[in-house]
């Protein structure tokens, strides 16, 4: 009995290059916004977790569910949810 | 695998190392205490679907049904400070996957517990903010525990604008220590210890006036008692090394009255575990007091090196047969209404998850009979004061 691992070979390089791409592409493609111009950047919906108890369960749920985590956080404890 | 997997470590390391030593804020634009006292409850329930009966050997068919509540206090303490308390309480009862066995055509069938266990967990989160001209710092102190589990954890943020506050810089750390206790058995562990550390960087930049990018990396480290001691087999290495790399782009498109949210994460880790994470979610403001939010997540894992589709006990080195482990992809869609004015808030949402070997980016050939679908609703509400 054997078990083919997903082969993430013809993805990962150029999903490794992508986010390198945006952020140069993007710092360079940004435009001098001024402060009285940032009025829709200070939306709720344009926050990063507009709903920061949604996004807390979500991750404690993929958290117990999956084999990978991590994000932009200094992180909380364990769990034991087997 | 070995060779791929140390490519892409070490690619995202040379990323990691790229980026200017500090991160990310959640507001692109202001860095100040909240004026108002904010209080949320939420309400979830979700129910992971049963198995069929052509994949367990033993045991019980039926899986979680798990309740979650949560409470969250968000004040402004003086003229600097904010202090944000959040508290869990969760149950759950139902039967998980104990082990593999071979079937009569040499699949894996499901060997379940019975239907009678029951857990509860508590979780208490305490994060201190003090905010600065142009960023801010936190100090974050937790404790969670469960029947069997109990965990204590601590952790510093920072956030740094810079370039009239058209760019952030973010950093933080954290540490976890974690003890777990299994229900007695012959043969089972007594008690374990594992400690996780973490750290963090980042940055976040302002494109236009209409929209922002933060692209972050997060690096775990967890020593100790990795394993899962109600597992018939089940033995992990003792360390893992992770590392994640999320990128998150918000866009308001005021034509349509609109933010679209689209995230990516890659994850890479030293048991040999490749995953893609992408999501996307579209808000909807329908009009002044109502937001609508369809979402999509899509999620796609390799396998663990030392997983093993069905148990062989008595073989040499690290083995599992842990779903979690195992090769799969999995879809979530969701649906969330927001009916909203200045100092309220009342939250309904669902979302429907699929976990399947035909959803990996790869070809998964033997597919974990344990894979989990679950149907979550939400209901809740936040008041200002």
């Amino acid at each position: 009995m054997s078990c083919k691992f997903v082969n993430h070979k013809f993805v990962s390089k150029k999903l490794i290059v992508l986010p390198i791409l945006c952020v140069v592409l993007g710092a360079t493609g940004c435009t001098a916004v001024q402060p009285w111009e940032r009025g829709e950047l200070a939306r709720t919906e344009m926050k990063w977790d507009p709903d920061p108890m949604k996004s807390a369960l979500r991750d404690h749920i993929y958290f117990s569910k999956e084999g990978s985590s991590g994000g932009a956080s200094s992180g909380g404890g364990g769990c034991g949810c087997n | 695998m070995k060779t791929e997997k140390s490519r892409t470590l070490s690619a995202l390391t040379s990323a990691a190392l790229a980026i200017p030593a500090v991160a990310v804020s959640t507001n692109a634009t202001a860095d100040a205490p909240p004026t108002m006292t904010e209080v949320g409850y939420r309400y979830s329930q979700y129910q992971e679907d049963d198995l069929a009966e052509s994949k367990v050997a033993s045991g019980s068919t039926q899986r979680y049904d798990i309740n979650i509540h949560q409470f969250r206090v968000l004040t402004p303490v003086g003229e600097n400070y904010s202090v944000d308390t959040t508290f869990d309480y969760e149950t759950m009862s139902g039967a998980s996957p104990m082990g593999t066995i071979p079937g009569a055509d040499g699949d894996p069938l499901l060997v379940m517990s019975g239907a009678s266990i029951d857990d509860t967990r508590m979780d208490l989160n305490v994060k201190t903010t003090r905010y600065y001209e142009s960023g801010n710092a936190s100090v974050i102190g937790g404790y969670s525990t469960e029947d069997d589990y109990e965990a204590f954890n601590l952790g510093l943020e920072g956030e740094k604008h810079i370039n009239d506050k058209l760019t952030t810089l973010m950093g933080g750390i954290g540490y976890s220590d974690d003890t777990i206790e299994p229900t007695p058995a012959p043969g089972r562990v007594t008690e374990e210890e594992k400690y996780t550390a973490t750290t963090f960087v980042g940055i976040a930049q302002v494109i236009n006036a209409e929209s922002v990018l933060q692209s972050s990396i997060n690096y775990a480290y967890s020593d100790g008692y990795l394993s899962d001691p109600y597992k018939l087999v089940d033995q992990r290495p003792d360390s893992r090394s992770s590392i994640a790399w999320n990128t998150r782009y918000r866009h308001y498109l005021g034509s349509l009255d609109a933010a679209v949210h689209a995230d990516y994460r890659l994850y890479a880790d030293d048991w040999d575990m490749v995953s893609h994470t992408i999501g996307f979610e579209w808000h909807q403001n329908i009009d002044p007091n109502l937001r609508v939010i369809p979402s999509f997540r899509y999620y796609s894992q390799s396998q663990a090196d030392f997983y093993k589709p069905i148990d062989v006990a008595g073989i040499e080195g690290d083995k599992s047969s842990d779903y979690r482990l195992s090769p799969f992809g999995a879809v979530t869609f969701g649906l969330s209404a927001v009916a909203h004015s200045y100092n309220w808030k009342i939250i309904v949402s669902a979302e429907r998850y699929i976990a399947d070997g035909d959803l990996a980016l790869g070809t998964v050939e033997t597919e974990h009979p344990g894979l989990l679908q679950y149907t979550l609703l939400t209901v809740g509400f936040d008041y200002a004061f």
